[in-house]
């Protein structure tokens, strides 16, 4: 069976093959990064990550005509980690064709939508891969679909269509896993395997329109019909003592939802505000009190503004709501970041507080760039309980406090 | 381990095979009919190497202070010439006329490309390399080549609205305009080459060799709401630009250097950017490549920001 690796050098025959020095005006680019990432997971003394990766990416552009420009993207990502051998992943491979003010993306892709930072309601085109919770970096975390997506980009509106014949599950924490979410009273028994989604019959299909106004606020209207992205667990055939069920099956549930959105930015001077909302309608998700799968309307909502100066320092600040029918939670994120030695050193601090539940999330950071190609980043999590609030979502994870080291080559 | 080294292997023919293949025409990507006139820089046909006239800034004798009128715009022999092609020989240019003649030295028409090497004081080793491509005075997408880690960071600027494409969010984010691009260097310096159109221009001096103008923004949003432009009468050069914020504080000064023909004539092919509070923060801006060049609307949208 054909890897995501062996698309590479199925990518470097045909490099070898076409004679790219007869495409006129057609540009070639080569290029990726190749690094380590590890993390140590206090409370278990352990190192919970040990993975040097590599990520490369060819792109072709300007195959065609003055009037059509063509491009065609490839790129994997390839873990050298032998403890994780089927784990290279084709990332992009894509044709594209732009005419005037239409694009016609085709192929393997990750569609991003939102313009808030760090919590990314609006990100659900993909499914993302939640087996760990605080690794939120988009490049790591979102798994690529086969899509059609148009675009229009008109000077101030712009729209996309984009259908998706077969899309992905997201994926989640193992049974047992360190970090996995399941109820203490549910964690014993068996979970199925999730459903895979079948050609056609779970499509998706959505788009937004946009629009920037003159006075420099900038729009987006949003909608998706999709599978959702999130994990709700129904229990079957449970047998209970005290109200506790001691047997039964957790299957996970996946329907097709509803799910409308808007983003708007606006600039002043230094300072960008940014929102981001959605509402999934009827989403399955767990009530937190009963454990029972209930369809609810889902509401997310992420406003906030961030503030630059000229010596680069960056301040953020962002209010996150996140309600349900019967219940919701809200927190505030601050992110503040700035240079030193010039360009060499960034130290950034983010923090996740929950106002009406007990999440409590640092982030301090550490960056060098150690030349043009060469970083290291050195970071925490640390996840606190503010007693004697509600659960929050993450505050389950207290215990799993972590320090990460990431190295990178860019070439 | 064997993995390792047979990835070690094939990235190295990657890195190989991409050394010719790069060598094709990056520039090009963005055009989208014929390329015009030359485009890399060709050796200056006169020694234009002389330093800006700091002094002329604050210690010239003015012959005029106030605004002079806009005369009848007539050449030598007699004869009417079209509006902004004022002839040098004739006198008493309007603060205005005098700023677009400026802008036609710093530009070579309304849509053209660029290619810029920005290299900051202490970080000469670590310059980082730009393709800019220009439309009009509110259209500019700017492309990072160096460092290559910030390859793929590409920003637009539309009208006063600024977004930066994040590679590992695969999408684009709104940023403000004032932001630095790298250094002493804000997007603005190279993303907003005119200043006619956005600034409201008033002579403040005139002295044999020049004339110093004072800028006040016409918009909101702009990199600097006033400017103190020194421009040479030999060719309508910009010299030297003193850059202050509303309440007038000087916040930086930028030099002109380095004429050189670029796109047809000379141009200043270097920005010195000094900052006004400690003089030992510098970035310069260097013109590598210069081509007037037509670009279709749709590239300048942020949608298109990913490579």
């Amino acid at each position: 069976m054909i890897q995501g690796k062996d698309f590479l050098w199925i990518f470097i025959g045909f490099l070898l093959l076409i004679d790219v020095s007869k495409a006129e005006k057609g540009t070639v680019k080569i290029g990726g990064e190749f690094g380590v990432r590890s993390s140590y997971l206090y409370g278990q003394d352990t190192f919970s990550l040990k993975r040097p990766y590599a990520h490369v990416k060819a792109y072709f552009k300007n195959f065609g005509n003055d009037e059509v420009t063509q491009e065609v993207s490839i790129s994997s990502r390839f873990l050298l980690d032998d403890e994780a051998p089927k784990s290279d992943t084709l990332t992009e491979a894509t044709y594209k064709i732009v005419r005037e003010n239409s694009t016609f993306t085709f192929g393997l892709q990750e569609i991003g939508w939102g313009e808030t930072f760090g919590i990314y309601p609006l990100d659900f085109v993909n499914a993302r891969n939640f087996e760990d919770p605080f690794i939120s970096d988009l490049k790591w975390t979102r798994i690529p679909v086969f899509a059609l997506n148009y675009e229009y980009l008109g000077e101030k509106f712009s729209g996309q269509l984009i259908a998706i014949p077969k899309p992905k599950n997201s994926k989640f924490p193992s049974k047992g896993d360190t970090f996995d979410t399941t109820p203490a009273s549910l964690a014993h028994l068996d979970r199925e395997d999730m459903q895979a989604p079948q050609l056609m019959y779970d499509s998706e299909i959505g788009g937004r329109l946009g629009y920037l106004f003159d006075f420099g606020l900038d729009v987006d209207v949003y909608y998706f019909y999709h599978r959702n992205r999130n994990l709700a667990l129904d229990l079957k055939n449970a047998t209970y003592f005290n109200n506790v069920p001691i047997s039964g099956t957790l299957s996970p549930v996946f329907k097709q939802i509803h799910s409308t959105g808007l983003s708007s930015t606006y600039a002043t001077g230094d300072f960008v505000f940014r929102l981001d909302f959605v509402n999934h309608f009827n989403r399955p998700v767990n009530d937190p009190d009963t454990l029972a799968v209930k369809y609810l309307n889902n509401m997310i909502g992420v406003f906030g503004f961030d503030f630059s100066t000229e010596n680069k320092f960056q301040l953020g600040l962002q209010y996150h709501h996140d309600s349900f029918t019967e219940f919701y939670y809200n927190w505030v994120s601050s992110q503040m970041s700035f240079p030193l030695f010039g360009d060499l050193m960034e130290l950034s601090f983010f923090v996740f507080w929950g106002l009406n539940n007990q999440d409590l999330w640092y982030q301090p950071t550490m960056k060098f760039f150690l030349s043009d190609q060469f970083s290291m980043s050195i970071w925490a999590d640390i996840i606190e309980k503010q007693e004697p609030k509600k659960a929050g979502q993450i505050s389950t994870f207290s215990e799993h406090d972590r320090v990460f080291l990431e190295l990178g080559w860019q070439f | 381990m064997l993995k390792l080294i047979k990835t070690f292997l094939f990235l190295g023919l990657l890195t190989f095979l991409s050394g010719p293949l790069l060598s094709q025409d990056e520039g090009s990507e963005t055009s989208t009919g014929s390329v015009k006139e030359e485009k890399t820089a060709e050796a200056p046909t006169e020694d234009v190497s002389e330093k800006a006239p700091e002094g002329e800034v604050e210690g010239e004798t003015s012959v005029a202070s106030k605004d002079v009128g806009t005369p009848p715009v007539v050449s030598e022999d007699g004869n009417e010439v079209a509006e902004g092609r004022m002839p040098a020989s004739v006198e008493g240019p309007s603060a205005e006329d005098i700023l677009k003649r400026a802008d036609e030295v710093r530009n070579p028409s309304e849509s053209f490309f660029m290619k810029v090497k920005v290299t900051n004081k202490g970080e000469e080793e670590k310059p980082s390399q730009f393709n800019v491509s220009i439309k009009g005075n509110n259209r500019t997408l700017i492309k990072t080549l160096l460092p290559k880690r910030d390859r793929g960071r590409n920003l637009l600027m539309l009208d006063e609205n600024m977004w930066v494409f994040i590679p590992n969010l695969k999408r684009s984010v709104r940023v403000g305009l004032s932001q630095k691009l790298t250094g002493q260097a804000a997007n603005g310096d190279i993303s907003r080459m005119r200043w006619s159109g956005d600034y409201t221009a008033k002579l403040l001096k005139e002295t044999k060799k020049s004339w110093l103008l004072h800028l006040q923004a016409k918009k909101k949003g702009l990199t600097y709401e006033q400017l103190k432009v020194l421009i040479s009468k030999k060719g309508f050069r910009p010299r030297q630009a003193h850059l202050m914020s509303v309440s007038g504080k000087l916040l930086k000064k930028i030099y002109y250097q380095g004429y050189k023909k670029l796109a047809g004539r000379l141009r200043p092919s270097q920005m010195n950017i000094v900052d006004a509070i400690n003089d030992n923060k510098k970035s310069l801006i260097e013109i590598e490549e210069m081509e007037a060049r037509d670009f279709q609307t749709a590239l300048f949208n942020k949608r298109n920001l990913a490579e």
